[in-house]
C-alpha cells in the first residue's frame, strides 16, 4: 500500500493536469475517465462509449479544422489502437517490436523517453493478422504495455524504466499479444491472442504494484480452469452446470480450442463486474471439433476481484464462420421498452447488434446491424440460439467444397475496431465492413506453434454492390440503422462522438472525416499520410481541444516510383528507389494531432 | 517532428480535383526512381498531370489505396488483394501511368 501511494503521488506532481490521486489505481481512473481534458484509457471510460463532452471543435467550425503538429513513429505495418493523454503527457504505441514514447505536450510534443522492448524476431511469423498492438493502459504513475511476445511490462510513467514485467504466454505454442491491457482495482487484465493456433484462450488479472498473477480464466476445460461455478454462473438465466466449458466437446479437443481473448474489456465499477468476449473455437473447419465449443464465441461476465463467472452467452455455438466474438461490450444505461435498465450492448462479428441486460445476463434483443447478413435469418431471444440458414453453413457443405455467397465474410460485420456511442443522440456508431465470402473447410492436423486455421476463404462485396464498407447509426432501442454512409474500403478505424455533434472516423484511403452526428453529412475530411485503422481520440491542452489519429497501414503504394520504369529494371529500381525515398516518404506509421484556429 | 508543411495540403488543391501534395509526391518518387535531373522533373510532372486528366482524384486515392495494400500481411490485406471490384481502379491507373510514358518520357 505504502509503495502505491509513493507511485501515485509522483504521478500527480509529475503532471499539471492530473488530479490527485488516491490510493487506488481503481478510485484513481475512476474520477480520471470523467474528465474530458484526457483521454485515460484506449475506449475513453470503463463503459467503453468513446464519447467525449468536449464541443469546442463543433458542427459549426469543424470545417476550419487544421493539422497542428504530427509524429512519425518509424515503425512500419498496421497501426491499430490510438493514444493516451495523461496530463501533459501523450503515450503514443506501435505495431512489433512494440515502442512506446512518451511526448510531453508542454513542450511541443518533445520525446519525454522511449521504450523499445527486445523480443525475438520469430514472434512476427506467428501473428495471423499482422503484427498489431491496441494500445497501452495508465495507473497509478505506470504504463502497461502488452507485447507481442506476451510479456506484460509495466513502465514508469515519468522515467519510462520498467517496473515489473510478467510473462503471460508461450510464443513457441502460438500464443501472442495484442490487445490493450484494461485496469480496474488493483489490478491489469490482459487477454491473449492465437486463435488460429489452436490455443487456449484465457484473461489474466494481475497486480499492478507487483506484476504478480492474480487469476487466470480459460475459456474452455473444467470449471477449475474456467472459474465457473456450477450453480451460481448463469447463461441466459439458468445455470451452468458442472464443466460446462467441457461439455461442448469431443475428447480432449477443448485443449486446443482456441476462444482467445484478444479485443477489449469494460468495468462496471457499480458491480464490480468485467466484460469482454471470446474468439473463435481451435480450427476453423468445423467438421473437425462436433459440439457447441463451449464457452468460443461467448460474452463473458466476471467478478473483477475473483475472475469468478457471473454469467454467459454464447453468441455462435459450433461456429462454422470464424465470427469471434471479440468485439467491445459497451456498458450503456438507458430506458428498455419503458424501463430503466442497465445494458450491455455489443455488435458481433457475426452480424448481430445484441442488447443485455448486464446484471443478469438476460438476451433482450439482437438484430442486424447490416441487412446483408444471411448466415442466420434471426436470434431467438428465448433460446439464444441463432436460426441457421442450412444453405449458408459450412459444415454441411462439407470439406474441401465452397459454400458460396456467406455474409459476413470472416472479418464480420464490424470487427475489433470499437464503435463510439453518444449520450446526445443515443446512437452507436458502428465502423462496418460490408463483405461476403465463399468459405472452404479442409482437414487440418494440429502441430504446436503452427497455424491451425483449416479454410480457404475468398472475398467481396455483397451481390449487386461494390462498396467494402459502411459507417453506420444505429439507435439500439428501435433496433435500426438511422443514417450510414457508403465506403470504398472496409472501415477499420474506432470512431469518436463528442459533444460538439461531431463523430470523427478513419478510412483505409487515409480520410479523418468528420461527419454531423444527427445526419451523417460530411463537414470534413483531411488525408493523412496513411490508411487508418487506429482509433480517434481527443483530450485539450492549455484549455484548446485536439483530436489525434494514428495512421499507417504498413504499406506504401509507390505509384510515381513505376513512371518510366522499364520493365527488367523494376525490381532493382524499386528497391533502390525505396531506399532513396525513405529520406522523404514517411513509411512508418503517423500521428497527426488536429485543432480548430484561434 | 512537427511538420508545419502538412499544414499546407489542406489549403492548397490545384485543377482536376488533385491537391498539390498528391502531385509533389508522385513526382518525388517518379524522380527518385528516375534520376533527378531538371529533365526528369518535367518528365515526372507531365506524369502526374496526364493521369489527372484522365482519372478522377478519387479512383486514384482509391488504386492508391489498394496498391499500398499489396505486400503487406494480415487479413486486412489480402481481402483488399482478393476482391475483384478493386482491381479495376489500379487497372485504369495502370493504364494512365502507361499513357503518360508515352506522352512525357
Amino acid at each position: 500500500m505504502m509503495k502505491l501511494r509513493y507511485a501515485g503521488l509522483l504521478c500527480a506532481s509529475a503532471m499539471l493536469l492530473a488530479p490527485v490521486s488516491s490510493a487506488s489505481a481503481n478510485d484513481e481512473l475512476l474520477t480520471m475517465q470523467t474528465d474530458a481534458s484526457q483521454w485515460v484509457m484506449p475506449l475513453g471510460n470503463y463503459s467503453s462509449t468513446r464519447f467525449s463532452t468536449l464541443k469546442q471543435i463543433n458542427r459549426d467550425n469543424v470545417k476550419n479544422m487544421r493539422v497542428a503538429w504530427s509524429f512519425s513513429t518509424g515503425v512500419l505495418r498496421g497501426h491499430e489502437g490510438g493514444p493516451l493523454v495523461i496530463g501533459n503527457m501523450m503515450y503514443v504505441h506501435t505495431p512489433f517490436p512494440n515502442k512506446v514514447f512518451a511526448l510531453d505536450l508542454s513542450k511541443d510534443g518533445a520525446i519525454a523517453w522511449t521504450y523499445e522492448p527486445r523480443q525475438d524476431n520469430k514472434v512476427i511469423a506467428i501473428m495471423c493478422c499482422d503484427t498489431v498492438n491496441r494500445g497501452v493502459a495508465y495507473a497509478a504513475g505506470k504504463i502497461f504495455l502488452h507485447q507481442s511476445d506476451t510479456t506484460l511490462v509495466a513502465l514508469d510513467a515519468k522515467t519510462g524504466k520498467v517496473a515489473w514485467s510478467a510473462v503471460d504466454g508461450d510464443p513457441n505454442v502460438g500464443e501472442t499479444g495484442t490487445s490493450a491491457p484494461t485496469i480496474a482495482g488493483n489490478l491489469v487484465l490482459i487477454g491473449n491472442s492465437g486463435g488460429e493456433f489452436g490455443v487456449r484462450g484465457h484473461m489474466t488479472a494481475y497486480d499492478i504494484a507487483t506484476g504478480k498473477q492474480v487469476w487466470r480464466a480459460y475459456s474452455q476445460g473444467p470449471d477449475s480452469d474456467t472459474l465457473m461455478d456450477p450453480k451460481k454462473t448463469t447463461v441466459l438465466g439458468k445455470a451452468v452446470g458442472k464443466d460446462s466449458g467441457l461439455a461442448g466437446w469431443k475428447g480432449d479437443q477443448w485443449k486446443l480450442g482456441g476462444g482467445t481473448t484478444w479485443g477489449w474489456t469494460s468495468f462496471d465499477p457499480t458491480t464490480n463486474t468485467i466484460f469482454y468476449g471470446s474468439g473463435n473455437p481451435g480450427t476453423w473447419n468445423p467438421a473437425q471439433r462436433p459440439g457447441d465449443n463451449r464457452w468460443s464465441m461467448t460474452i463473458w461476465a466476471r467478478d473483477l476481484t475473483t475472475g469468478k463467472a457471473k454469467w454467459v452467452y454464447q453468441m455462435t455455438p459450433h461456429d462454422e464462420w470464424d465470427y469471434d466474438g471479440i468485439n467491445e461490450m459497451v456498458l450503456v444505461d438507458r430506458q428498455w421498452k419503458g424501463k430503466d435498465r442497465k445494458l450491455l450492448v455489443h455488435f458481433d462479428r457475426n452480424g448481430f447488434a445484441y442488447v443485455m441486460d448486464r446484471m443478469s445476463g438476460e438476451l433482450l434483443g439482437a438484430e442486424k446491424f447490416d441487412p446483408a447478413v444471411n448466415w442466420a435469418s434471426s436470434v431467438d431471444l428465448k433460446t439464444g440460439l441463432p436460426v441457421r440458414v442450412p444453405e449458408m453453413s459450412t459444415e454441411k457443405t462439407g470439406e474441401d467444397i465452397p459454400t458460396k455467397g456467406i455474409c459476413p465474410a470472416a472479418l464480420g460485420s464490424k470487427d475489433q475496431q470499437p464503435v463510439s456511442y453518444s449520450p446526445d443522440t443515443g446512437l452507436f456508431y458502428i465502423p462496418g465492413n460490408h463483405v461476403c465470402m465463399d468459405y472452404e473447410p479442409t482437414k487440418v492436423a494440429y502441430v504446436a506453434g503452427s497455424p491451425y486455421v483449416g479454410a480457404t476463404l475468398l472475398m467481396y462485396p455483397p451481390k449487386g454492390e461494390t462498396n467494402l464498407g459502411r459507417f453506420v447509426a444505429w439507435d439500439p432501442v428501435a433496433q435500426k440503422s438511422v443514417w450510414e454512409i457508403k465506403e470504398q474500403f472496409s472501415v477499420w478505424s474506432g470512431p469518436l462522438a463528442t459533444s460538439g455533434g461531431v463523430v470523427f472516423y478513419g478510412t483505409m484511403e487515409g480520410y479523418l472525416k468528420a461527419v454531423d452526428a444527427k445526419t451523417g453529412e460530411v463537414l470534413y475530411r483531411f488525408k493523412t499520410p496513411s490508411g487508418i485503422i487506429g482509433n480517434i481520440n481527443t483530450y485539450t491542452f492549455g484549455g484548446k481541444q485536439y483530436v489525434a489519429v494514428l495512421s499507417g497501414v504498413g504499406g506504401w503504394a509507390a505509384i510515381g516510383m513505376a513512371a518510366g520504369l522499364s520493365g527488367d529494371t523494376d525490381g532493382l529500381g524499386a528497391v533502390g528507389a525505396y531506399r532513396g525515398l525513405s529520406d522523404y516518404t514517411n513509411l512508418g506509421g503517423t500521428l497527426t494531432v488536429f485543432e480548430v484556429p484561434g | 517532428m512537427i511538420l508545419s508543411l502538412l499544414l499546407l495540403q489542406a489549403a492548397t488543391m490545384s485543377s482536376a480535383g488533385y491537391p498539390t501534395s498528391a502531385r509533389a509526391e508522385y513526382v518525388l518518387g517518379c524522380m527518385t526512381a528516375n534520376g533527378r535531373a531538371p529533365d526528369m522533373l518535367q518528365r515526372c510532372s507531365c506524369s502526374i498531370d496526364v493521369i489527372a486528366s484522365l482519372i478522377p482524384y478519387d479512383d486514384y486515392v482509391t488504386a492508391e489505396t489498394v496498391l499500398t495494400m499489396r505486400g503487406v500481411a494480415g487479413e486486412r490485406a489480402s481481402m483488399i488483394n482478393d476482391v475483384q471490384v478493386l482491381r479495376a481502379p489500379v487497372q485504369r491507373l495502370r493504364e494512365a501511368q502507361v499513357e503518360a510514358d508515352l506522352r512525357c518520357f
